[in-house]
């Protein structure tokens, strides 16, 4: 956690894009700004996504510990529960929400990926999300009756739901190919007779 | 002069245990995949092999994450580890590991298929670099390399490695298991109602308003759902959820327990096996028992005056054999026993008799458990018996090689293993007639749903079984207490005959003996003895001409076990009590033991028993 914070005030150039496309966004409420704004209004937004996932990327081996997985799954959850509210919300507010929740569901997707990329812990994440999805299923269906119903009909009663299974989703399929790509390590490691190199956590950030 | 036993040319118990643990677990899985049952149970069977087999391969470096490879240090021990490699002639050489933690033994082996590691801390590593570079120290050091390079050379390392994943992989999957497949039996029975009685009339309702539905389409849609809602009607009405449900608890859960057993007993008395045959294998290299002994007891070789000396017997009380059975290491006492007294690796009669009665408990769990009751209902002691007899008989080899009387241990092993069964049984007997006596309604019910879901077509009973309680009873009394006591009879009149049998092979000297060829036509004996042993009383039930696949199956056996005979027989004729020495060929009488030389021209018999 300490890493992630470091990260985030070490990055000045990230603060400095976030100040200027919220700027440019207050200037774009205006019913008719000019092309120039809406076209830089464009540029900045996509900087701003590029230079956060590249940093997170140069940086991604600060990024893979059970503090920064755990905190990444909530702040996903919490993004996509946020999401279904958005529609309550116009002008300005909704503009920078948008922004908001697409970095940030970009960065945990990123995380997630990453820490199964590096780690193997397909087996246990995939195991016991499915046991936890079953279960919070059985009792969905008990609350609001006919699942099937609501997803067809998309008349759903329960926010907490859909984020579930939609991070299930994500675990179940970044945690297939974790598991097939350590696989492959481990087996191609073993017939080389070489060890298997394991990640290890880096001790300081660098300046 | 007194000789000594060469215990690698006899049954190893590493691999008797190793085998009991892979063979428990997986043989069960096995079992329970075949045929049908309410919930698919070879999928658990397949993950349980795969991920063991992963879990064992990458286990190595999960335990060197604080170790660092020894590159340039320690030059003597990298040597030393390098020179007894070659001359143990290990496949694979280890690599040397300097832990920089202190929270693990000083020095030890981990290990893959192909990757071998031995690990040390620094100050053990430092201690053994001193004492190679010190000529009268050198022996010491010497003495652990070759104890820990034995580990790697007689597989301790993946026997050991793999069943404690093996073991590890099983707890967690079945927990796993149960939990799945109860969520998922839950959701059914929760999900079920409201599929088969959805309107799906509404949905295409809804799709209308969104975009254009051809009619046709909108119809076919409708039509295969009600298909569907009539085929999840017709299979729902057979099936019992609950019945289900104590399908899952009852077939998973006891392997969370056998588990449990395994690992407290078995894997530690394989732990504590290994180091036996390590220590033996330092003595037999180098020729004296002062290094191992200071090693271990961490005395300076110079302090060592006198010669180590122990006595014939070593004593043990209850307590002792308790604290033997719980601990992950050798007493060093019974270690240093051994190191003059080959033979006290091998368990004594109680010992044993307690560790077969363990296995035969874990048996039980297993064959009475819903996963296999189906095929072991009508012989439910009968196959726990047939393993715990291959175990016996594999135990009495040493004694029968050196010549020792088997008889009290016979009667020790089955007598104490009689009684534990008998024990059990009577408990468990002992329960439904007090129920049957206090709570019979409640006996009535339970075994009511115990037969209805413990078989395998527990999903579709909608009912559990009636059950006449009374007869139940007397059934149970019937058939169950007299149950060990005739099984043991019938396995000691059995094992006798096995003695004698061994005894004889014991005698063909003049058996081509490359290396030990005389062990392998005992283990074969064994196994053809067990053969006709199941297909004996797989011919007594009834269930025996039930089918021509079970005739077949059963017939070939004994015929393969009968073709077996022959052949012994034919090789007892030529080779019993010949002299190997081709000039001499003297027919030698009398029965085989340790040191026993040609009458006539003085040739030891069978020399590779001997060290």
């Amino acid at each position: 956690m300490k890493t992630l914070f470091q990260f985030l005030l070490k990055n000045r150039f990230s603060w400095a894009i976030i100040f200027i496309t919220i700027t440019l966004n207050i200037l774009l409420s205006e019913k008719s700004p000019p092309l120039v704004f809406v076209s830089l209004f464009i540029i900045l937004t996509l900087c701003f996504i590029a230079s956060s996932l590249y940093l997170m990327f140069v940086y991604r081996a600060y990024l893979i510990n059970w503090t920064t997985f755990i905190v990444s799954i909530l702040l996903l959850y919490i993004n996509l529960v946020g999401i279904d509210f958005i529609q309550y919300v116009h002008g300005i507010i909704a503009r920078l929400l948008i922004m908001f929740f697409g970095l940030i569901f970009l960065g945990t997707i990123f995380v997630i990926g990453n820490f199964l990329w590096y780690r193997d812990k397909s087996i246990p994440l995939i195991s016991w999300s499915s046991i936890i999805y079953l279960w919070l299923t059985c009792v969905a269906w008990k609350i609001d009756g006919n699942l099937i119903h609501h997803w067809l009909t998309n008349t759903g009663k329960l926010w907490w739901f859909s984020p579930l299974t939609f991070i299930t989703l994500w675990i179940f399929f970044f945690g297939l190919i974790s598991f097939i790509k350590h696989s492959f390590h481990i087996i191609s490691n073993e017939s080389k007779m070489l060890p298997n190199t394991l990640f290890v956590p880096p001790e300081n950030f660098p300046d | 002069m007194q000789h000594k036993i060469n215990i690698f040319a006899l049954p190893a118990q590493t691999t008797v245990l190793f085998i009991i643990i892979v063979t428990v677990v997986i043989g069960a899985l096995i079992l329970g995949s075949i045929g049908s049952s309410p919930v698919l149970i070879w999928p658990v069977a397949l993950l349980i092999v795969i991920l063991s087999l992963r879990s064992f391969i990458s286990q190595p470096e999960k335990k060197l994450i604080k170790c660092y490879k020894a590159d340039s240090h320690f030059p003597y021990l990298k040597q030393g580890i390098e020179h007894y490699s070659h001359k143990l002639g290990l496949k694979y050489f280890p690599q040397l590991y300097i832990s920089s933690t202190e929270k693990n033994a000083d020095v030890y082996v981990l290990g893959s298929f192909c990757r071998k590691y031995i690990v040390m801390t620094e100050k053990a590593a430092r201690k053994w670099e001193k004492q190679l570079s010190h000529s009268h120290e050198k022996a010491v050091a010497q003495a652990g390399i070759i104890h820990e390079l034995t580990h790697l050379k007689n597989g301790d390392d993946w026997k050991l490695g793999y069943a404690r994943e093996l073991l590890r992989v099983t707890f967690g999957v079945m927990l796993w298991a149960t939990l799945f497949y109860s969520g998922l039996t839950v959701l059914l029975m929760v999900s079920l109602p409201d599929i088969v009685n959805y309107d799906f009339s509404i949905v295409s309702k809804k799709l209308e308003e969104q975009m254009p539905v051809p009619t046709e389409l909108s119809d076919l849609f409708l039509t295969k759902m009600d298909l569907l809602k009539a085929t999840i009607r017709n299979k729902m009405g057979k099936i019992n959820f609950k019945l289900v449900l104590h399908f899952i608890v009852n077939s998973f859960l006891p392997f969370i327990s056998i588990g449990s057993i395994l690992w407290l007993f078995y894997l530690r008395k394989l732990r504590r096996t290994r180091e036996f045959y390590a220590d033996a294998r330092v003595i037999n290299i180098q020729k004296e028992i002062k290094p191992i002994y200071c090693l271990l007891s961490k005395i300076p070789i110079s302090y060592l005056k006198k010669e180590i000396t122990t006595q014939a017997f070593y004593p043990k009380g209850i307590k002792q054999r308790v604290k033997d059975l719980l601990h992950n290491h050798p007493n060093f006492n019974r270690r240093a026993h051994a190191w003059l007294h080959p033979e006290f690796i091998f368990d004594d009669g109680v010992d044993t008799a307690i560790l077969i009665a363990i296995f035969s408990i874990i048996m039980d769990i297993i064959l009475l458990s819903p996963f296999s009751i189906l095929y072991f209902a009508e012989i439910p002691m009968h196959f726990s018996m047939l393993a715990s007899l291959i175990l016996i008989a594999i135990r009495l080899i040493p004694n029968i090689a050196t010549g020792k009387p088997v008889t009290k241990e016979l009667f020790i092993m089955i007598g104490l293993f009689t009684l534990t069964r008998f024990i059990i049984t009577f408990l468990i007997v002992f329960h439904f007639v007090f129920l049957f006596i206090f709570a019979p309604k409640y006996l009535s019910d339970m075994l009511s749903t115990a037969v209805a879901s413990f078989a395998r077509y527990a999903g579709s009973s909608t009912k559990g079984l009636h059950v006449n309680i009374l007869e139940f009873i007397y059934q149970a009394l019937y058939y169950n207490i007299p149950q060990p006591l005739i099984i043991s009879t019938v396995s000691f009149v059995c094992l006798i005959g096995i003695i004698l049998m061994m005894k004889r092979i014991l005698r063909w000297y003049n058996f081509p003996t490359k290396d030990n060829n005389v062990m392998g036509v005992l283990y074969l004996f064994i196994f053809s003895m067990c053969l006709v042993a199941a297909s004996m009383l797989k011919v007594i039930t009834s269930a025996f001409f039930n089918t021509p696949m079970n005739l077949f199956f059963w017939g070939t056996l004994f015929a393969i076990a009968i073709c077996i005979g022959i052949v012994m027989l034919v090789c007892d004729r030529i080779y019993v009590g010949k002299c190997p020495n081709p000039k001499c060929n003297q027919y030698n009488s009398g029965h085989y033991f340790l040191g026993k030389i040609c009458q006539n021209c003085k040739t030891p018999f069978h020399s590779w028993l001997m060290v």
